[in-house]
């Protein structure tokens, strides 16, 4: 019976499967009306654009506009709106206002001619991005085992624990680095959570543009050099590369030690004698900006060691546009 | 100009800038079809039901176009109904900026027939939100010998787009530990690790039973079924802090699990040395909108006496159970 059925709604499937020719990006261009435009020429269209979410400084703003992978036109907005003369027919475009929004690009917009149609526009800001904080892991590797106590200050909402978290985790901790806790064993402790950040600018920011094939190889040589065990590299590595190789090409950027408590404060009794803490900020990214370099310091493990690593995928700033 | 020929990137996340998942998925499911004697011979209707919308989407109004015409109207819930001559029609639907668009190939419609349709929306990205996900299982395998043993580990994966780790090349050779320590090109590892691209596997299957899980009940849920399946506390946590945010997500999740034989669809595993027992346990979650009841599913329970290889993945899927029909 089960099998019957499967087989029926795999047909079904596959007989109805829709395919795309094209990437089909709805986007935020959102259609509103449309009405006749009768002081255009047969064979001209007009659209009227008109944004939300700007900024009251930005509402007269100077904007950058492509329409059809054409040259960059600079147009002013009157009261956050403009209208555009297209001839009749499919058109799609690229609008850049400034480093405080997103690139926006339009889906595939039809229009006739002596057509008026106006679209509302939602503009996304680059800055105060809600973004999770995934997966840091703690790993304790002390030199006999004793006591501990772990508390983390997330610099917004814990989104996630594991084990539970009750104002701290404590336990036992073991030199072959097994926490126990409530008559459990754990390899290491899991947080994650939802913190306000601004979107990533390779211009400004020193890092790394990968290729979507060199991702594995780079995440490899990077962790290999600051001191990572095969087994925490492991963790990173099976955690993050796949999501990152969805891309074509990705923009890093690391965060160590001290950089790190703008994520959480991370407060560990008996005190280590060695804490490494180890953020990676990514995007995926279109640009050719080629970042300032960035150093990056190893771990010496010696003595009571923690190592802390996580990180965030956060929207990256392309400015594909010309400028 | 070279510098447009970008695709979308960054306003998403970049999720999208390989749509292949997407373009994959199977979104226009014709679900019946029937006579109704009181139409027309010249009448026929179409339903469109959509799944995946969200609560205040419902009844919105909603683009679509029939061959080349367009027209806007506002859903009845999530339904859309269309009445339109006898004939042949591609249709495209758009709700809002919030789904992808959903364009239909031909569909065929006879004098007096009623077709229902199920479209499964996708969601488009939102900065607040998560990414899609794209359709994959996330395979984790451990090795468990008696004595320290050479083993060598091949999976036949039957997705698109192998990630494997460490490094793969045609089967994994390593030296196992009784203590599960994996050893291989002189490192050493906790497991071995793939993942691919896969269909979505709630929507080829007919959820008979299964759980639903709020999000507060997510972990506890997770170690106790976990623990009684028999998943020591490091493979549970390993489980735990993957699936446990992927449930957390969700005000409520559908839960369904597969294992051991039923996996074989998603991988071949081959072991050599052959072990006492191979078990594989895979999760299935789908974000469930509104009240829906489901009989348990009676899970397995492992013997862990001598050599034991255990794999745990799964999958978030976009399923939703049909609930208006």
């Amino acid at each position: 019976m089960m099998k019957t059925t499967f087989l029926f709604l795999a047909f079904l499937l596959i007989s109805t499967i829709s395919l795309a020719e094209e990437k089909r990006i709805a986007a935020s261009f959102i259609f509103d009306r449309s009405e006749p435009a009768p002081a255009l020429s047969e064979d001209m269209g007009v659209f009227s654009f008109k944004f939300n979410g700007l900024e009251k400084e930005d509402l007269n703003a100077k904007i950058t506009l492509s329409c059809d992978g054409g040259e960059n036109e600079t147009i002013k907005l009157k009261d956050g709106k403009f209208d555009y003369n297209a001839p009749a027919g499919t058109h799609r475009f690229v609008i850049y206002i400034n480093d405080k929004y997103f690139e926006l690009y339009s889906h595939n917009l039809i229009i006739g001619g002596q057509e008026k149609h106006f679209y509302s526009v939602n503009t996304i800001m680059t800055l105060g991005l809600q973004i999770e904080v995934d997966k840091p892991v703690i790993y304790l590797y002390p030199e006999e085992s004793t006591s501990f106590e772990v508390s983390v200050i997330p610099k917004g909402d814990m989104a996630f624990t594991y084990p539970k978290y009750d104002e701290n985790w404590s336990g036992m901790m073991h030199p072959n680095s097994d926490l126990e806790i409530n008559g459990e064993i754990f390899n290491y402790l899991f947080w994650e959570s939802k913190q306000e950040m601004n979107a990533l600018n390779p211009r400004e920011t020193a890092g790394f543009v990968i290729q979507k094939e060199g991702i594995l190889s780079f995440l490899e040589e990077k962790l290999n050099q600051v001191g990572f065990t095969a087994k925490e590299r492991a963790d990173f590595i099976t955690f993050w590369a796949p999501q990152m190789e969805k891309h074509e090409q990705v923009f890093i950027t690391f965060h160590q030690d001290a950089d790190c408590d703008m994520f959480a404060e991370l407060n560990i009794s008996p005190t280590p004698e060695n804490l490494y803490r180890f953020y990676m900020s990514w995007g995926s990214y279109d640009g050719d900006v080629v970042p300032e370099s960035q150093k990056l310091t190893s771990f010496q493990r010696s003595g009571f060691t923690v190592i802390e690593w996580g990180g965030q995928e956060i929207p990256t700033i392309a400015n594909t546009l010309a400028l | 100009m070279k510098l447009f020929t970008i695709t979308f990137t960054l306003i998403l996340f970049g999720c999208t800038a390989n749509s292949r998942p997407l373009d994959r998925m199977a979104s226009v499911i014709k679900v019946k079809e029937y006579i109704d004697d009181s139409l027309g011979q010249d009448e026929a209707v179409y339903y469109f039901n959509f799944n995946g919308l969200e609560k205040k989407h419902r009844g919105a109004s909603t683009r679509y176009s029939l061959n080349d015409s367009e027209f806007v109207t506002n859903l009845n819930d999530k339904q859309l109904r269309v009445k339109t001559a006898p004939g042949t029609y591609k249709m495209a639907f758009y709700i809002n900026s919030n789904y992808y668009e959903v364009f239909t190939d031909s569909l065929t419609i006879d004098p007096q027939m009623v077709q229902v349709y199920r479209i499964n929306l996708s969601k488009t990205p939102k900065i607040q939100g998560k990414p899609i996900e794209r359709k994959v299982y996330k395979p984790v395998i451990y090795l468990y010998p008696k004595t320290e043993t050479e083993i060598a580990v091949t999976v036949d994966i039957h997705g698109m787009n192998p990630f494997y780790y460490p490094n793969y090349n045609d089967v994994w050779n390593v030296t196992a530990q009784p203590n599960g320590d994996i050893e291989y090109n002189g490192e050493s590892y906790n497991y071995l690790f793939w993942e691919a691209d896969d269909e979505d596997h709630l929507e080829e299957v007919n959820v008979k039973e299964g759980f639903v899980i709020p999000r507060d009940e997510a972990v506890s849920f997770l170690e106790e079924k976990l623990t009684a399946i028999g998943f020591n506390s490091e493979e549970r946590a390993d489980f735990i802090t993957f699936w446990g945010p992927k449930l957390a997500v969700n005000e409520k999740s559908l839960v369904r699990f597969e294992w051991n034989e039923t996996c074989d669809k998603f991988a071949d595993l081959t072991i050599e040395p052959k072990p006492d027992h191979i078990y594989r346990f895979y999760i299935f979650i789908s974000a469930l909108d509104g009240d829906f009841v489901l009989p348990p599913q009676v899970l397995p329970q492992f013997n862990r006496e001598g050599f034991v290889v255990l794999e745990w993945g799964g999958q978030v899927s976009n399923y939703q159970p049909n609930t208006s029909l």
